[in-house]
């Protein structure tokens, strides 16, 4: 190869040097900021530069193999994919790093543009002290929003807005995180009165299940759990029982859990799709047995709907064989996997494919394959 | 007001090199990828070369 070729990055693109090492006047947050917009539009370009490397090595290998009228064609299919997966790791490691120095920006940011509160510590005041003021900030931005999202509901009364739109949606949730940070910055602050009048009016404000189970299990909101409760019986009513027991559970209404995990159980005779939650409702009422049988026989269903196309079925399958105490059966389909992961091309781009293939060999107790792939993955990296 | 004028020249210094780090272990990560991918395609240029050798002797030797 020419040495030209084989030029290496870093000769190729200047040298951009901390603003220290090329302004002899004292570093500044302007000059920081200059830093990092250059070196992110250096490796924006490079993310391009590389690109196009890439394209002229993988033609490279068409001409030759054009040229010579030799190469068998698996291989040389091959070896372009090997190229282009080492593209996606140099693209990736570019990405990051832009990522990473994008944080940095962020931390130069005015803190009224952001949605963290970022309390200055020139009195030096005590920890309690500043959580109780970030807190009352937290609580005048939610106090705010409410008054503009009021503001905003009387005028779609009067017919003068739109009844639905995301900016709406994006007013609920900026309240309700909000009201949660203040809840918890009272909290730290050893303000429970305020942490819990706080964590009511976040319930208050959100509609989603997840953060209402999150709020109750920090605060035990009377609010939040009303408001599950009434979600329970929506979903109930849908047919979600599985999802519905599983918040009686977290709301502490044992004996309802209770009654909906039997019937995920009962549902799965007649109905196979209920399988896997049954299984996992099992596993919640405390019945091993019932639980291992219910999962042997999800995987079955998996190995026997199978496709060519289908290879992560395979690794469901292992999962759910593992949990029913088959670990034979799961060793055949951890290694089905990995086989199919090894004829994947597509998934051959991806960061982790080589340590995810080690990963499902050595499950299949294939040790030779696991290091032949773990090596395979080292070396990438 | 930005928040990187309450910080100490000391913290500013810092805040510099770290982001110099991350800008340059990133170059030197994609320089040694870069080396492997131009490698894996000079090593199979080289034995497609070799193969067409091969094929060439195979055609004097048959016809001499």
């Amino acid at each position: 190869m020419p040495p030209e070729e084989i030029k290496s990055t870093n000769e190729k693109q200047e040298e951009i040097k901390t603003p220290e090492a090329t302004a002899e006047a004292p570093l500044t947050a302007e000059s920081i900021q200059a830093q990092i917009l250059a070196m992110q539009a250096k490796l924006e370009e490079m993310k391009k530069t590389s690109q196009n490397a890439e394209q002229t090595e993988t033609a490279r290998v068409d001409k030759t193999v054009e040229k010579l009228s030799v190469g068998n064609p698996d291989e040389t299919v091959a070896i372009k994919a090997e190229v282009k997966g080492i593209e996606v790791d140099k693209q990736a490691v570019l990405t990051t790093a832009e990522t990473k120095i994008g944080e940095e920006t962020k931390m130069t940011e005015t803190p009224a543009e952001k949605n963290d509160v970022i309390i200055e510590d020139k009195n030096e005041l005590t920890s309690e002290q500043k959580n109780e003021k970030k807190a009352q900030e937290y609580e005048k931005r939610f106090i705010e929003g409410d008054k503009i999202a009021q503001e905003r509901q009387k005028a779609n009364k009067k017919g003068e807005g739109a009844t639905h739109d995301s900016l709406s949606d994006q007013s609920v949730n900026e309240r309700s995180f909000c009201a949660q940070k203040a809840a918890e910055s009272y909290a730290e602050a050893g303000n429970m009165i305020k942490a819990r009048e706080m964590w009511d009016k976040s319930a208050e404000t959100t509609g989603e299940t997840s953060e209402l189970v999150s709020i109750y299990e920090q605060s035990h909101s009377k609010i939040a759990k009303e408001k599950l409760i009434a979600r329970t019986q929506e979903l109930e009513k849908q047919g979600q029982e599985f999802m519905t027991a599983d918040i009686f559970e977290k709301i502490g209404f044992k004996d309802d859990a209770k009654r909906l995990y039997n019937k995920v159980t009962e549902l799965a005779y007649k109905d196979k799709s209920y399988l896997e939650a049954a299984a996992v409702a099992s596993e919640r009422l405390g019945r091993e047995d019932q639980a291992k049988k219910l999962y042997k026989e999800y995987a079955d269903g998996l190995w026997k709907s199978q496709t060519p196309e289908s290879s992560f079925l395979f690794k469901d399958a292992a999962e759910a064989y593992e949990k029913a105490g088959k670990e034979d059966s799961a060793k055949v389909c951890w290694e089905k996997y990995a086989d199919k992961l090894v004829s994947d091309e597509g998934l051959k781009q991806t960061f982790h494919y080589y340590s995810d293939i080690a990963k499902a060999y050595e499950k299949a107790g294939n040790k030779i394959k696991a290091e032949e792939m773990l090596a395979k993955s080292k070396e990438r990296r | 007001m930005s928040n990187n004028d309450t910080k100490t020249p000391q913290e500013l210094l810092n805040q510099s090199k770290k982001i110099e780090a991350i800008y340059s272990e990133a170059i030197a990560k994609v320089e040694e990828l870069e080396k492997k991918q131009k490698q894996v395609v000079a090593d199979y240029i080289k034995k497609l070369e070799q193969e067409k050798i091969e094929k060439i002797k195979e055609f004097i030797k048959h016809k001499s």
